[in-house]
């Protein structure tokens, strides 16, 4: 009697553990179906944030997503005079325009900072002069920051949203080096003949551009985070005041 | 006692604030930012304007013209200081404000090729009550002409600044 029940357990036990073996089979054999499904793909547009500054309607410096850094593919005021042409103050030069472009994909808030500066001709910086005298008219929808502006560096904010791919109207639009430059100059006398020399010859004058470009959504907070500046956005976040 | 509550006051504390660092750091990260800057420099090579007069005497009259051998545009106006009576006759010079000075009207350009018109001034000889005019009396006609660089107003239109003027003399 003992005997009997002692091979039956091991029996059942076997007929069960062979079940389960051969239900895991069963089971592992749907997972490698669904493994070998159909593939399906999906692009995903992530947003970039992207800006591009224009002189004269071409690239000088960008800053795109996959750039990384910045990239400057030429100088400000390469063209503003024509070979062997003299600067001569007081005239306007309207062949001296910059603007911004937005290079990404999504919509943004932008402003420029303008910076002047003399160098002697030896390459030193020239005290004496003031960058007031590189005069700058700006164009429509930038709105100076008069409280942050100094003589040497002005600050400008592009009022409208700037929409992914579109560019901005000039920032500068022309450019003008003060006559009062010419007020200094050195007497030379050699005999009889009286020579004059402007003092300030050989001078260079210099003007960087910086463009910062912010996100618009919760761009009040995004542009006092980034830019240290507190401005006021309307309800759509279409427009900044400072 | 003592000791260990203010370690662990101290712990806290610290926690507390690396704790408020680190929120500030992400809340910063989390806008969409970017900027490019450009520069660029010009050499303000202004050289000068340098007039030169030319004058010649012919039947009693000086014969003035000026050129300009300088690096820019200008204006001129001329004064002759005599001690006769002179005239004056010029296409294109006129008198202004009564200030002694005959003015150039164009502007005259950076070219030593191209002078002004001629200025002539006629030097009247004084009644001495001769019979014969001595044509050896010496009389001193002294010219002096003054030029100006063109300065360009606010809608770029060439403009004279005399009260900016560089002048050379001639006997």
């Amino acid at each position: 009697m003992r005997k009997k029940s002692f091979f039956l357990k091991p029996t059942l036990l076997f007929v069960a553990a062979g079940l389960l073996l051969l239900g895991s089979t069963v089971g592992s054999a749907r997972a490698a179906l669904s493994y070998y499904s159909d593939n399906y793909s999906a692009k995903l547009n992530l947003s970039s944030i992207g800006v591009t500054l224009l002189e004269n309607g071409k690239e000088v410096s960008r800053q795109n997503y996959e750039d990384g850094a910045v990239v400057k593919t030429s100088e400000l005021l390469t063209g503003l005079l024509a070979d062997g042409e003299n600067l001569t103050p007081g005239k306007t030069y309207e062949n001296e325009k910059i603007s911004v472009q937005n290079s990404g994909n999504i919509d943004t808030f932008v402003r420029v900072i303008l910076t002047k500066s003399w160098k002697n001709a030896d390459g030193t910086k020239n005290l004496e002069l003031s960058p007031d005298l590189i005069q700058l008219t700006s164009g429509s929808g930038w709105m100076e920051d008069v409280n942050a502006s100094t003589q040497e560096r002005r600050i400008f904010y592009y009022q409208p949203v700037l929409k992914a791919g579109e560019a901005t109207t000039n920032v500068v639009e022309s450019l003008r080096i003060d006559p009062s430059i010419t007020d200094e100059v050195n007497v030379i006398k050699e005999g009889n003949t009286i020579k004059y020399e402007y003092k300030y010859d050989g001078c260079t004058f210099s003007l960087e551009a910086e463009v910062n470009a912010v996100q618009t959504h919760n761009a009040q907070a995004a542009i006092k985070s980034a830019w240290g500046v507190d401005v006021t956005v309307n309800a759509d976040e279409t427009q900044i005041g400072l | 006692m003592m000791r260990q509550i203010n370690k662990k006051t101290i712990l806290l504390a610290g926690a507390a604030f690396a704790l408020t660092a680190s929120l500030s750091v992400g809340s910063a990260a989390a806008y969409f930012t970017t900027y490019a800057t450009s520069e660029g420099t010009v050499p303000v090579k202004m050289g000068f304007t340098e007039t030169v007069p030319h004058e010649e005497v012919t039947n009693g009259a000086k014969h003035i013209t000026i050129t300009n051998e300088g690096d820019y545009d200008c204006f001129v106006r001329v004064k002759v200081f005599s001690d006769v009576e002179v005239t004056y006759a010029g296409d294109d010079w006129e008198q202004r404000n009564n200030d002694g000075y005959w003015y150039y009207k164009p502007v005259l350009a950076a070219d030593k090729t191209v002078p002004t018109s001629e200025l002539t001034v006629t030097i009247t000889y004084p009644d001495t009550g001769d019979t014969v005019k001595d044509p050896l009396k010496e009389f001193n006609v002294i010219v002096v002409q003054e030029c100006t660089p063109v300065v360009y107003g606010e809608d770029g239109t060439p403009q004279p600044d005399w009260d900016h003027v560089y002048s050379t003399q001639a006997q």
